[in-house]
């Protein structure tokens, strides 16, 4: 057979290996697609299996890398339009799913460059197929064209971590058949490898040595896998990150920050992904609102509270933003606004509002996002505050660690009881950082100003209160506005949504975004100072005092700033009922009308009340969160870390100590001579330099020369000293000890650095002495 | 374990993958984490434990061999342990031009196995076969551990020896294989046989204990030619040699020498030898086993890097000449001087003859220049009617040595007549 056809047939690392990437791509599929970045994926698994067959093909060729590169670009690009068209064209013929992909990609580009935001998912597709194929050409390309296992491995590894710490879903599952592939991949390549060397130093293998080689192998590799698997399920955040996140200082800076990093991978910024996979820092209007019935959360608290995670300020005519760039980090049990917030109820009235402790039970992971109700006061676990703009305001909550299902948190919230008479007589002295924050109306065009202008009219609406009811009254009630998952958007990128939402013949249906939207951006337009809250609204009651929150009671809704009272929620959607208040008698002026930003404690809501009301039977803190009426863990934490080390380390010193003993008890009751020898030869084995049985003084101590070159004469001393010793059946002088142990001396460093340097020289030569 | 970049990338992922692991708790990078460090603790404590309850050494059957000989060693490994060994790599270094195979087994727990190693002995010479390497590791090639067992040990490759059934030694020009009117000035101690007395023999050659028993006078007959010694000359300046590897001239020489040897020695005569490399060697003339494996162990380790002239060893050599022995030469030299040194043992009763090596066969060359030059040697060796044995590059020395060698006719005429005046 020819050399080629040969080398074609039977490349060097086997048809076998091929199917261990394969597996490790497919988990990776399977994981693109569990995470369900967008709707329709059954692309990704063909694009893999093609991208890793083109590589091996490739691979394989010894063609130049001027025309594999080029060749796998062009295949590449066949096969991810080929599939991707496939699937979200079905009905055209290839040629018409071209054209269409076509029309798609430009009309994606040009809203992106026209800030607008597209709705088209090809593109994103396409993208994804790419990824997926330079995923799996590259990878097969490293292990047939360079031998590079390991390059591969990891590659995937890399994509697949990725892809899992970026998704909310739990995909832990998928890394086992990656985990199993691609170890048998790197034990394989190990068999492979060793065969070779065999091969080249003419060792000849036994039939029997490939065998028992891959059965040891898959003894390691499935008890490795089961036994990760289990320290997983019982070990993985709890006690670890506890111990590390224990740590005061530069470290736990680091981790915050790392954790910030991961943890916007987690809610990825700019959107809320569709089947409610966390809330980010902004969203945009995008026509479609994707649910499910997965239970989310449970909350015990006494009564149904909207939960609230995020809040927006800025408007930017088809979406929020949240300009939350401040984040602060809050000990578990530390104060949230530890000093001065204009946010922060004022009102020394009892009956405005009350405080409660609830608890949150996660079920499903919803990221790091942190549900509160009202104005959160003290949360039992360690979050990340997120201000607007700086300042002291609630732009968000994060929970500083993960929050993994069947782990929960407790927190402190202050709860409007505000009466309509009181938020009637509010006022309208509002704080600076709330004027220059949540006025903003960017955009908003003159005549959804002056139709809001005209609702407040319209319903004689003479105090904030009852025009932002009015406000929300008329998106709640009009007969205009139509309740559906499904809306349509403006087809000009630069018209503003509210616009279109209010007045377009096209509009007047949409989802809660819409409503509280119009909403936010019409009670700016009047002059209240207004925003998008989301989170979730009151789930289902299970059972006395434990709500059932489920994906589909994710929502959006406006909030209204009220001096004294802080923000209230205005519930505009049609499809849930409006929020009520109690009347209340007469209008009823604020209490407080002095605000003294320089005061620590401001009002009685600072009064955190950590009592245990509101616990689930089932719940467990989130690791560095605690119960409430238990002692803050953080001390405890630290004092057991430190515990911890100082036990490792007691430990280890005891166990020097005795080794040290050992040895010297060992080497005192030697004739002297033999001792300095032994100790020239104990340390030079820990150097990694030890005696061979057949070599003789002299032989060992001239091999040792050569390697300490600078103290031959000290070796020579201790060389002669022992053959001395050995055969004159004297004893020797004290001044020929002296010497001895002087020459011992003098070889201590020596021998230290080389067993530095022999180490050294191992690890990165494998060179061994014999 | 993996090269120095992947080292590296393994080293640097695995620590990006701890810090990630501890800094976010999640649950993947902490699976991930695990199984890493359970393999690498496992792979580690396979490979230190990996040669735990191993006993291995290894034995050569023929520590002396020549040339073309199978040189074979038996190795056994015992795992005593209950921990079965997915493979275990054995091998000595060696210094042989084609080492003893080593071989990878593995090997079930509290087994035994043994085999034998073979490789063919390419090139004479000795060679330090080196201490017994045990190797094993984990299956991923993570980590390995390696014990040396058992001391080195020397394996001598002789020349490769040819069978000369037909070789006959040239006779040395004793006293009574020519005819000459003048006494001779020796007699051979050494009687081959008895024969009844005839008249004119001496009267001292009568073996009185014989004549006794026979009941008439008997004589004791003498054949100095068969009990005549050999000295072999093996010429290794460099200057005289041509060619590299197995098929250099030096090696044919070295091969003539020791089969030549090997069969004197084979038929009860003593053989000395002088090896003219950087340093003179000589083994005086002797019997026996012993001597064999001297010249042989002699003729293994030379090579050709003399420097001395032939003729300036003949003319040292020369001294050492014994009446009755035979003086063979080796040598690939084109030089005549030699020649003429060699012509003078005649008169002291030396025989001689002369292997002469075609030295330009043996690099392919084939001018008139060396032609020309062999020629002159040849015509030298004829002018003092000296035998020689022409060998070219290729030849089967059993044959060419056996042939009978040119310029000996006039000696082989001789040799009845010389019997015959012996008888008279």
């Amino acid at each position: 057979m020819p050399d080629r056809l040969r080398r074609l047939l039977f490349p060097r690392e086997g048809w076998l290996s091929w199917v261990f990437l394969f597996v490790m791509l497919l988990s990776l599929g399977w994981s693109v697609q569990s995470a369900q970045w967008i709707p329709q994926h059954d692309f990704v698994v063909p694009v893999a299996f093609w991208g890793s067959l083109a590589g091996l093909l490739l691979g394989i060729t010894r063609w130049r890398v001027l025309i594999t590169l080029p060749l796998a670009g062009l295949a590449g690009a066949g096969v991810v339009l080929w599939a991707v068209g496939g699937e979200y064209f079905t009905r055209l013929d290839q040629l018409a799913r071209l054209f269409a992909l076509r029309a798609e990609a430009i009309t994606f580009i040009r809203l992106v460059v026209d800030a607008a935001v597209p709705t088209q998912l090809s593109p994103y597709a396409i993208g994804l197929g790419a990824l997926i194929w330079v995923t799996a050409f590259i990878a097969a390309y490293a292990i047939y064209r360079h031998h590079r296992v390991l390059d591969a491995i990891l590659l995937v590894g890399v994509t697949m971590v990725i892809n899992i710490s970026a998704t909310l879903t739990p995909l832990l599952l998928f890394i086992v058949p990656f985990s199993l592939a691609a170890l048998l991949l790197w034990l394989r390549n190990a068999l492979i490898g060793r065969e070779e060397t065999w091969k080249l130093r003419q060792v000849l293998e036994s039939t029997d040595v490939h065998g028992s080689m891959l059965r040891s192998g898959f003894g390691f590799i499935f008890g490795s896998i089961a036994l990760a698997l289990i320290l997983t399920t019982v070990a993985v955040a709890a006690p670890l990150t506890s111990v590390w996140g224990s740590l005061d200082g530069a470290w736990t800076e680091m981790r915050n920050d790392f954790s910030n990093l991961v943890g916007g991978l987690n809610a990825p910024a700019g959107t809320r992904l569709p089947g409610g996979q966390g809330f980010g820092t902004s969203f945009a209007v995008r026509g479609s609102w994707f649910s499910r019935d997965t239970e989310v959360m449970t909350v015990a608290s006494k009564k149904g509270y909207y939960m609230e995670t995020i809040t927006y300020d800025i408007y930017t005519g088809h979406g929020w933003n949240s300009s939350a760039l401040g984040r602060r980090t809050v000990a578990a049990g530390g104060r949230i606004f530890p000093g001065y917030t204009s946010e922060r109820p004022l009102s020394k009235d009892p009956t405005a509002f009350h405080t409660e402790t609830v608890a949150v039970e996660i079920q499903h992971s919803v990221g790091r996002n942190v549900f509160s109700p009202g104005f959160p006061t003290v949360a039992l676990l360690p979050v990340v505050v997120r201000e607007p703009t700086g300042k002291a305001m609630l732009g968000g909550l994060e929970s500083a660690v993960s929050l993994d299902p069947g782990r929960g948190y407790q927190i402190t919230a202050v709860i409007s009881d505000a009466t309509e008479a009181m938020l009637a007589g509010a006022g309208t002295a509002y704080p600076t950082d709330i004027v220059s924050t949540y006025l903003g109306t960017s955009g908003v065009t003159d005549r959804t100003k002056e139709l809001a202008r005209s609702i407040v009219d319209a319903a004689h609406a003479t105090d904030p209160y009852h025009e932002a009811v009015a406000l929300a009254a008329y998106l709640h009630n009009g007969p205009r506005f139509r309740y559906a998952t499904t809306a349509p958007l403006p087809t000009d990128p630069n018209r503003d949504l509210v616009d279109f939402f209010l007045f377009d013949p096209q509009g007047g249906v949409g989802y809660c975004e819409y409503y509280a939207t119009a909403m936010a951006v019409m009670a700016r337009s009047i002059g209240l100072p207004a925003r998008v809250a989301v989170g979730y609204a009151p789930g289902e009651l299970t059972k006395p005092g434990v709500y059932q929150v489920r994906e589909r009671n994710a929502h959006a809704w406006a909030e209204v700033y009220f001096p004294g009272y802080g923000w209230q929620s205005f519930e505009a959607t049609k499809s849930i009922p409006a929020l009520t208040r109690a009347t209340g008698s007469g209008i009823v002026p604020p209490i407080v009308t002095r605000i003294d930003p320089g005061s620590r404690q401001v009002g009685p809501a600072d009064e955190g009340n950590l009592g245990q009301i509101n616990s689930l039977p089932s719940f467990a803190p989130v690791d560095g969160g605690y119960l409430a009426g238990e002692t803050p863990p953080a001390d405890e934490a630290r004092g057991g870390a430190a515990l911890v080390f100082a036990l490792v380390l007691g430990a280890l010193a005891l166990y020097a100590l005795w080794r040290l003993f050992r040895r010297r008890r060992y080497f005192r009751f030697m004739a002297p001579g033999d001792r300095q020898w032994q100790r020239l030869a104990f340390a030079a084995s820990r150097a990694g330099a030890s005696r061979a049985p057949s070599e003789t003084i002299y032989e060992y101590a001239t091999w040792l020369q050569d390697e300490l070159p600078t103290r031959r004469p000290e070796i020579r001393t201790i060389a002669d000293g022992k053959v001395w010793q050995s055969y004159s059946g004297r004893s020797m002088s004290s001044e020929a000890i002296a010497r001895l142990e002087r020459a011992l001396e003098r070889l201590r460093l020596p021998l230290v650095w080389l067993a530095l340097r022999r180490r050294a020289n191992a690890f990165f030569s494998r060179r061994t002495r014999r | 374990m993996a090269s120095l970049p992947g080292r590296l990338l393994t080293i640097f992922a695995g620590t990006v993958l701890v810090v990630a692991a501890f800094s976010t708790g999640i649950s993947v990078l902490f699976f991930l984490v695990y199984l890493l460090a359970i393999l690498l603790a496992a792979s580690w404590w396979y490979a230190r434990r990996g040669l735990q309850g191993l006993k291995a050494g290894y034995q050569v059957i023929n520590p002396h061999a020549q040339v073309g000989d199978v040189l074979e060693s038996v190795y056994r490994i015992d795992n005593e342990s209950s921990l079965a060994k997915p493979w275990v790599e054995l091998s000595n270094d060696s210094t042989l031009p084609a080492p003893l195979p080593g071989r990878a087994i593995g090997i079930a727990a509290k087994t035994t196995r043994q085999w034998v190693g073979k490789v063919e002995l390419i090139r004479r010479g000795s060679y330090r076969l080196g201490a017994l390497r045990v190797r094993t590791g984990d299956p991923f090639g993570f980590f390995s551990s390696e014990m040396v067992v058992g001391r080195p040990t020397w394996v001598v490759v002789f020349p490769r020896i040819y069978l000369l059934p037909h070789w006959r030694l040239p006779p040395s020009p004793v006293d009574g294989t020519t005819p000459s009117k003048r006494r001779f000035e020796a007699a051979t101690p050494l009687a081959s046989t008895i024969r009844p007395y005839v008249h004119g023999d001496a009267i001292n050659r009568i073996h009185w204990l014989s004549s006794v028993r026979h009941g008439e006078l008997q004589v004791k007959e003498f054949d100095p030619e068969q009990t005549a010694d050999l000295w072999l000359l093996l010429d290794l300046d460099r200057a005289a040699h041509a060619g590299s590897g197995p098929d250099a001239s030096v090696e044919t020489g070295v091969s003539a020498a020791a089969s030549i040897a090997v069969q004197t020695l084979a038929e009860n005569r003593a053989v000395g030898i002088t090896v003219s490399a950087r340093r003179q060697q000589v083994l005086t003339p002797d019997r026996g086993i012993r001597v064999e494996q001297k010249i042989l162990n002699l003729l293994a380790n030379v090579q050709a890097d003399g420097s001395r002239p032939l003729a300036e060893v003949v003319v040292a050599t020369l001294t050492q000449m014994r009446r009755g022995m035979t003086l063979c030469i080796v040598t690939g030299s084109t030089d005549r001087e030699w020649v003429r040194a060699l012509a003078s043992l005649r008169r002291r009763g030396v025989g001689s003859m002369v292997v002469l090596l075609d030295r330009a066969s043996f690099v392919g060359r084939d001018d008139g220049e060396s032609r020309a030059e062999l020629a002159a040697v040849r015509h030298a060796l004829a002018e003092y009617d000296i035998a020689y044995h022409l060998v070219r590059s290729g030849d089967n020395l059993s044959t060419v040595l056996g042939r009978a060698p040119t310029g000996a006719l006039t000696a082989r005429r001789r040799l009845p007549a010389s019997r015959e005046r012996n008888r008279a």
